[in-house]
Parts: C-alpha cells; structure tokens; sequence
C-alpha cells in the first residue's frame, strides 16, 4: 500500500465515522419524547356537576388538563369523555374512537348511542361496540364523585385492535 | 457553455414526443413547490398555539392566499402528473432492463412525495389536518409489531401536540426535500444514461436531439400546467378549517389520492384492518416493484397492463364511490357546512380580535357565545336538537329565529321540528294566508328584535298581525299575557333572557310552560352567554327546516 492509497482510505474511514457519529443525534432527536409525563398519577380532571347528569341524557366533556407538551406546560385537551348516568352508577367512556383515534359523536338518527363519523362505527348507549369497523367499545376511563362535582383520569388506548391496552 | 450543450445535444431514441413531457414538468412542479415552501415558511411557526395562527395570517394577505393554494393545489398536481408519468413509462414498458434503476428509483420518488402530502396537511393544524393526521397514525399504530414504535415517533409521546408538529415540520420541510433532491439526481442521472424508452413500433436506433423540439414540448407543457396551477391556486386556494379542537370531533377525508384506501377501510371489518391498512398498498408497491421481473417476454405483456390498468380502474372506483357515499349522507353535509362556518369565523376573529399567545382555540372559547355553545350542549341538548345533536322534546334550535325558522313555525306549528312534541297548543297553521302576508308576518316577527311593533318600517306586517288575529294569543306589550308569550322584543337579548331564565313567567308560557328556570339553575353571566349564543343561531338559517 502506499502513501496516496493509505491517506485515502483514512479520509474514506475518517468520513464514514463521522457520518455514523451524525447518526447519533439525529436518532436521539427523533426519539426524543420530550420531557415527558412528570410520574405519578394521572391527574383527576374536573368535568362538570354530579346533578347535570341524567339517566338517558349522555353528556360530553372536554378533557381539559395542565400538561407538560414538548416546550410549554401547558392546559391541552387531552380529548373529550361521554359522561353517563345509568342504575349502574356514572359510567365515563373516552369520546376517542378506538378504531383510528377519531371523536365519537352521538348517533344522528335519533337512536340512543354513539357513532363515529370517520369510518362508521356504531356502539350503543353503554359503549359497547355494535357495527366495526372498530374492533371493541368505547374505551371506560376512571370516575369518581368527590363533594358533588364528577371527576375522570385521561388516557389513551392503543388503537386498532381488540385489546384494551393503555398506551 | 460547453455542458449545456452537451445536455441539450442529448440523443433521443426514436425522435422527441409529447410522451415524454411528463417527467420534466414532475421537476418544475417540485421547484415550485420548493419554491412556494420556502416562502410559507417564512410566516409559519410549527407550534400548537401559533400554527393555526401564523397560517391563518399567511391566508389574509392577498399573495399568502395565492402561495398557500399554489403550494396545497401543487401537490394535487404534482401527484395526477406523476401518476401520468408512471402510467406513460409503464405503457411503454421503460421498467424492463437495463432500466430497472430508474423504475424503482421513480417509485421512491412517488412514495417521498405521498409522505410530502402526509406530513403537510397536519400543519397548519386546524380541524382537517389533526383529525385526518390522527386517522393516519391510528393507521400507523395499529401496525403490526412495530406499531407502537411508529406512533411514539410520529407524535413525539403519546399525545399529540408541540413536538407532533415539530417533527412533521422537520420531515416535511427538511428531510423530506434533501431526499427528494438526492433521489430525483440519481433518477435523471440513471434516466440519461440508458434514455428514454420509445414505443415498440418506433424504430429506436433513428434519434434526434433534445433541443429543440423536445425541448420546447416540455417548455409548453410546464407552461400549461403553471398557467392551470396560478389559476387553481386564485379560485380554489388552500383549505383552512378552524383551529383543531382536540376536546370536539370532525369527519375528516383525506385528500382525493388516499380516498381508495380510506373507502377500503370503511369497507372492510375489524379483523380484516390490517389487510386493508398495510396488505394492499404493500401489494400494490410489490407488483410495481416486480414489474421488471415480472414482464420480461412479450406474451406476458397483456397480463402485466391488465393488472395495472385493473388496480387503477379499482381504486378510481373505490374513489368515486366514496365521494358518492359522503354527498348522500345528510350527517356529512351538516358537518361540513358547519365546518365551514366555524372556519370562517375563526378566520373573522384572527381578522378583528387577533389571536392571543395562548392560540386560536382560546381566541374563539374567549368569545361569549362559544361559552354558550358549550353550556347549551350542556344544559339544553336533552329537549332541543341543534345541529344534529340532542333530544325531541322541544323545538328543533337549526337556524333559531331566523326568517326562514319563523316562516316554518308559521307554516307548521304543530310539526315535531317546533311545538309538536311539547305540551303548548293551540297555535294554528297559517298557511291559508297567502305568500305575500306570510313573507310580510315574518318580516314583522323578525324585525321585533330591534323595532317597536309601531315602528314605520314593520307597518305592513303589523296589518297582517292584526288582521291574521295574531293578537288573540299574542300581545305586543312587554309582559302582558294573552294566553301566549307577548311578541314585544320577540327575539332580542332582553327577550330571550326572560325565555331563558324564567319560561313560566307572564309573557312567556305561563302555566303550560315545561322548559325548566335556568334562572335558578345558572349564573346570570352564564343566561347571558347562552342568549349570545342563541343569537348566532340565525346566522345557521341554511340548516332550518326548509318550508315546503
């Protein structure tokens, strides 16, 4: 080897390591998920009045919370729930459709229950799925009555597939 | 000078042909798109509370609007002329060796510009761009194995928000471009080294050079499609819904170019998602990626166009039929005109008002009557119907008070979409009274928001009141009770807080009332808010009933 062929193949080398090394940042840049939820419990998130709530009458309310999002902290909506008063108790179902993320709606031809105005998805007055495309029911998210006033915890649920599983 | 002619002195096999006009013009629409991105970016800012609002600022000068369309109807162009593109070289069977490179060169190319179009429409984040880009990781998501990788990456963590946008606007405006640029070189660069791939019945070996003929074929090709693109651009624009609502819900459709797949999902049933999500489009590019392996001998060549010109034919029909279902599905069209309003008083708020650093979504809940709205779902939907939301226990509120509202009630007082379904009669229909007194009445309801019954300019109306004896039932003094709500201010704020805040009293519904007293219910601030709201409802007129 002589010296042209050697001083070459450094600067080849020398140019390969540094555009690995660029692979590096740029990973961690598009990995990077911001600072991230602080740990904890998910914070209980006030929704409206236990008496506004009447068997039949479902009410939907935006998830309204302090987040940290990225660069700000933030109030966000983090979605909305459809609140419902049944024998049951007060049943709080996530307002995201568990098909593709879209907002459930109530049905438009005066039956009770909900429907998703994306793909069409149909579920009924509790929830639970009636016509897919979405592969289960609305999503329940925790609920509490404290001194009156309806309290619910935000989450999201992977989509697309039949299992419930919180992501 | 030397290397420009070199370029143009280029020897096309079989002479020059409009044909081959398509891949030039697919450069000058990427320059321009380029071009108009470079100046948008100038004025956008990817974050969620200035997004809207720097896009909604770029759309009110006279020149934004005209680059917003020229950069949002580029794509539509870009994406029809690379489909051309595509048919043309394949029509001409150009994928077969030794140009198989510049094949699959090209079809990276129409996938960087499909993620162009993706990662473009979240933007300007407003209502169709998030709930559409939603759908798209949703899609994303529910990827086999790796699907919860690929969201956490799209979004940025498991909400969407600033970093969302970062990260779209990174790859849209930086990753994107460098590639597109790097890929488009080495697609030329394969493209001159073998040529252009002339019909079968053309005698390749007779050539003639680029310049001139070919030349100004594409020239005048590109023209055209510039002239076509400013003139889309000036009346189509870009579209520009409201800010995204993240707490509401929209029904968003892709772009023409996704609508086979989105109709596929419509389509198919749950288990089948995954066949429909990733199994066609990845089939799809399989079979344009095997084309040259596929079609190597002239008797295979029928089957090979077959099945192009079929999966074509399949997708413009799945296209078709999916705009056909939304123009006949009345809850689509409802949501879309309202879309329409709330965009445009976004856009009148962002004008008059200004946006707040806290973003557009707090300019417009900072307005009253949008506290209103709010505790009008709340409190009201479990009797009255407004926009295709709420009970039928009491009239229907779509286009409340407006002329064509009144002339409805008017018409059919007993109808369920007024006082059928409530326990008040004894109004009758007016129907008999004959076209010109009917539009004169409703004028004169109309105009008792802001005229006293005596005022010169409701004169003609007050004659057909009185002589439609009106005034058995209703009065036209505040307060006075005739058996029905006294019509005095019928419609103003002050008359609608009273209707509110106490329906039993005297001069409304007295002892048939069954509307519950907000007044005991709600704070005064909010009975104003929600009469507020009550007022924008004429401006819906389009949505009440139509009076046959």
């Amino acid at each position: 080897m002589n010296r042209r062929k050697l001083l070459a193949n450094a600067a080849v080398g020398a140019g390969i390591a540094a555009a690995g090394a660029a692979v590096w940042p740029l990973a961690a840049a598009a990995t990077d998920t911001g600072a991230g939820e602080p740990p904890g419990e998910a914070p209980w998130i006030d929704v409206g009045a236990e008496k506004e709530l009447r068997p039949g009458a479902p009410l939907k309310a935006a998830l309204r919370a302090s987040v940290r999002d990225g660069f700000f902290t933030t109030l966000q909506d983090l979605g909305a729930v459809w609140l419902m008063r049944s024998a049951a108790g007060i049943a709080a179902l996530s307002a995201t459709c568990p098909h593709l993320g879209c907002g459930i709606v109530p049905r438009s031809d005066g039956q009770p229950g909900f429907a998703c105005p994306c793909h069409d998805s149909r579920f009924r007055a509790d929830g639970e799925l009636e016509k897919g495309p979405a592969a289960r029911g609305m999503d329940p998210l925790p609920v509490r009555v404290a001194e009156g006033r309806v309290q619910v915890q935000a989450a999201r649920f992977a989509p697309g597939v039949s299992a419930r599983r919180r992501v | 000078m030397s290397w420009l002619w070199h370029w143009l002195d280029e020897r096309i096999p079989g002479g020059a042909r409009w044909a081959y006009v398509f891949g030039s013009a697919l450069v000058f629409l990427i320059l321009a798109q380029l071009a108009s991105g470079i100046a948008l970016a100038f004025t956008y800012s990817a974050s969620v509370p200035a997004a809207w609002a720097s896009v909604a600022r770029i759309e009110q000068t006279a020149l934004g609007h005209l680059l917003r369309g020229m950069h949002a109807q580029g794509a539509t162009f870009l994406l029809a002329v690379a489909g051309l593109h595509l048919l043309q070289t394949a029509l001409f069977g150009a994928y077969r060796a030794p140009r198989q490179a510049t094949w699959w060169l090209g079809l990276l190319l129409l996938a960087l510009l499909l993620a162009f179009c993706l990662t473009g429409s979240l933007l300007p984040w407003d209502e169709r761009g998030y709930w559409a880009t939603r759908v798209t990781v949703g899609i994303a998501a529910s990827a086999p194995l790796m699907g919860h990788a690929l969201q956490s990456l799209m979004t940025g963590g498991s909400e969407f928000g600033n970093l969302t946008l970062t990260r779209f606007y990174a790859v849209h405006a930086s990753l994107l471009p460098l590639l597109l640029l790097v890929f488009v070189i080495a697609h030329v660069a394969a493209m001159r080294r073998h040529g252009v791939t002339p019909p079968v019945h053309i005698d390749a070996a007779r050539t003639e050079p680029f310049w001139p003929r070919q030349a100004l074929y594409d020239a005048g090709f590109a023209l055209l499609l510039l002239a076509a693109l400013l003139v889309a651009a000036a009346t189509l624009g870009a579209p520009l819904q409201g800010p995204a609502d993240p707490g509401g819900a929209a029904n968003p459709r892709p772009e023409w170019y996704f609508r086979p797949l989105f109709q596929v999902l419509k389509i198919l049933p749950a288990r089948l998602e995954a066949v429909g999500a990733f199994g066609i489009p990845l089939l799809a590019a399989a079979f344009l990626c095997a084309l040259p392996f596929i079609d190597k001998d002239a008797r295979r060549r029928p089957a090979v166009l077959g099945g192009l010109l079929g999966g074509l034919g399949a997708a413009a029909l799945l296209c078709i039929a999916s705009y056909h279902s939304d123009a006949k599905a009345p809850e689509f069209v409802r949501a879309e005109a309202l879309a329409q309003v709330r965009a445009k008083k976004a856009l009148r708020l962002a004008r008059t008002i200004g946006v707040p650093p806290e973003g557009a979504l707090a300019m417009i809940e900072s307005q009253p009557d949008e506290r209103g709205r709010r505790l009008f779902q709340r409190a009201c939907t479990e009797c009255h119907t407004l926009r295709g939301e709420g009970g039928v226990k009491a009239p229907r509120l779509d286009g409340f008070l407006s002329k064509r509202w009144i002339r409805g009630l008017l018409l059919r007082p007993d109808s369920n979409e007024y006082y059928g379904a409530v326990p008040i009669s004894g109004m009758e229909s007016y129907k008999d009274l004959g076209e010109d007194s009917l539009q004169k009445l409703t004028d004169f309801l109309h105009g008792l928001r802001s005229r006293a019954p005596d005022d010169p300019a409701l004169e003609s109306g007050l004659r057909v009141f009185l002589r439609a004896d009106c005034g058995e039932c209703h009065s036209l003094k505040k307060g006075e009770d005739e058996g029905g709500p006294s019509l005095y201010g019928y419609g103003s704020r002050e008359w609608l807080s009273g209707m509110v805040g106490d329906p039993g009293a005297p001069g409304y519904y007295t002892e048939q009332n069954k509307m519950p007293d907000f007044g005991n219910r709600l704070q005064p601030s909010d009975i104003q808010e929600l009469v507020a709201f009550l007022q924008t409802l004429e401006g819906d007129e389009a949505l009440a009933q139509e009076a046959p």
